[in-house]
């Protein structure tokens, strides 16, 4: 039995799907799209808000049919997925090394879970695992930094009410640089995760 | 056949470490470790293996076992290979699909043995305790 056939009664209420169907069909012509625009377009229909912390993606997971879980382990893995029928789980590591790992993570469980959607519509984004591996970690990226962006103008509506000058200007300041520095660590977060990883390894801290 | 030099040198690029790094981490020469690597000398004593075990991030009984110091008795053999049994039968089976976030390429037993646990919680069915009763 295909993931389609044991959810066939239930595609209408299945967002996840409809979502893949819809896009496979508006990007048909340029099939696969890069992740840039997945992560666009998923984060256009899901809403920016959705993407916001963990517990908004575990609200919007929950939504399409996944269950989220934090568990410990094994070092190596930092997540886990797995569709079954129609039971569809993302497993996330109980130690998160980092800020935004763990929202990094769900998304990238989320992207390969999309994967195994498109490859039973017939449009796999690839064939190799690794290349899989490798799109779903610039999905993840994508869309933290993609969601992030969208917000932006509502924090600068709100740092124009502040009616003293010089702090309406620190506040500008404080955005821009804020701004920059999340960007730069959604984008980049798997390899500064890596390195602080090896530098923990190289003084021996245990993980 | 240099299959413990080969080993060492798997897990030390699979960290992403220079020979240099090793050296700082774990107190020991990086020629000393760059000639086993080579297999032109023999496996390192049981004390710098535990210290490489903890830079490498493995148990230091399967650096030990792997440097032939100590015997891979048959219950942690029968163990293994029934952990790599029900992991084959997992990335086998059609109807169960699943992916990982990994550090890295390399899967533990650890690891694997966690991938055959979320399959056995989803699907209901025990690979491992089959394994056991045969």
């Amino acid at each position: 039995m295909t993931l389609l056939d044991s959810q066939s009664t239930d595609i209408e209420n299945d967002p996840l799907l409809t979502w893949c169907r819809a896009l496979i069909g508006r990007q048909a012509d340029h099939w696969p799209p890069e992740e840039n625009v997945l992560a666009e377009a998923f984060v256009t229909h899901f809403g920016a808000e959705a993407c916001r912390n963990l517990d908004c993606l575990r609200q919007l997971c929950l939504r399409m049919g996944i269950e989220v879980t934090q568990r410990p382990m094994p070092p190596e893995i930092r997540g886990h997925n797995s569709l079954y029928l129609s039971k569809r789980s993302i497993s996330l590591s109980s130690h998160h090394p980092l800020p935004g790992t763990d929202e990094h993570t769900l998304l990238h469980e989320l992207r390969e879970i999309m994967e195994h959607i498109f490859k039973e519509l017939g449009s796999s984004t690839c064939s190799e695992e690794a290349d899989l591996e490798m799109r779903a970690e610039m999905f993840a990226s994508y869309v933290r930094s993609e969601s992030f962006g969208r917000r932006l103008p509502d924090f600068i509506e709100q740092v124009k009410q502040i009616e003293m000058k010089w702090v309406r200007y620190a506040a500008y300041a404080v955005i821009g640089i804020g701004s920059m520095a999340y960007i730069f660590t959604c984008l980049f977060l798997p390899f500064v995760e890596d390195t602080f990883l090896k530098e923990l390894a190289k003084r021996n801290v245990p993980t | 056949m240099n299959t413990f030099g080969l080993y060492l040198k798997g897990l030390r690029k699979e960290k992403g470490l220079t020979l240099k790094q090793v050296e700082k981490a774990a107190q020991v020469s990086n020629a000393y470790i760059s000639q086993v690597e080579r297999g032109l000398r023999n496996p390192p004593q049981p004390d710098v293996l535990k210290r490489l075990a903890k830079v490498y991030e493995v148990s230091q009984r399967e650096l030990m076992v792997a440097a032939g110091h100590l015997e891979d008795d048959s219950s942690e053999r029968v163990t293994r290979e029934k952990v790599e049994n029900a992991y084959k039968h997992v990335i086998s089976d059609p109807t169960y699909r699943h992916g990982t976030r990994l550090k890295g390429t390399h899967l533990s037993l650890d690891a694997k043995r966690f991938i055959v646990e979320m399959y056995e919680t989803a699907t209901g069915r025990k690979l491992m305790e089959t394994a056991e009763q045969k």
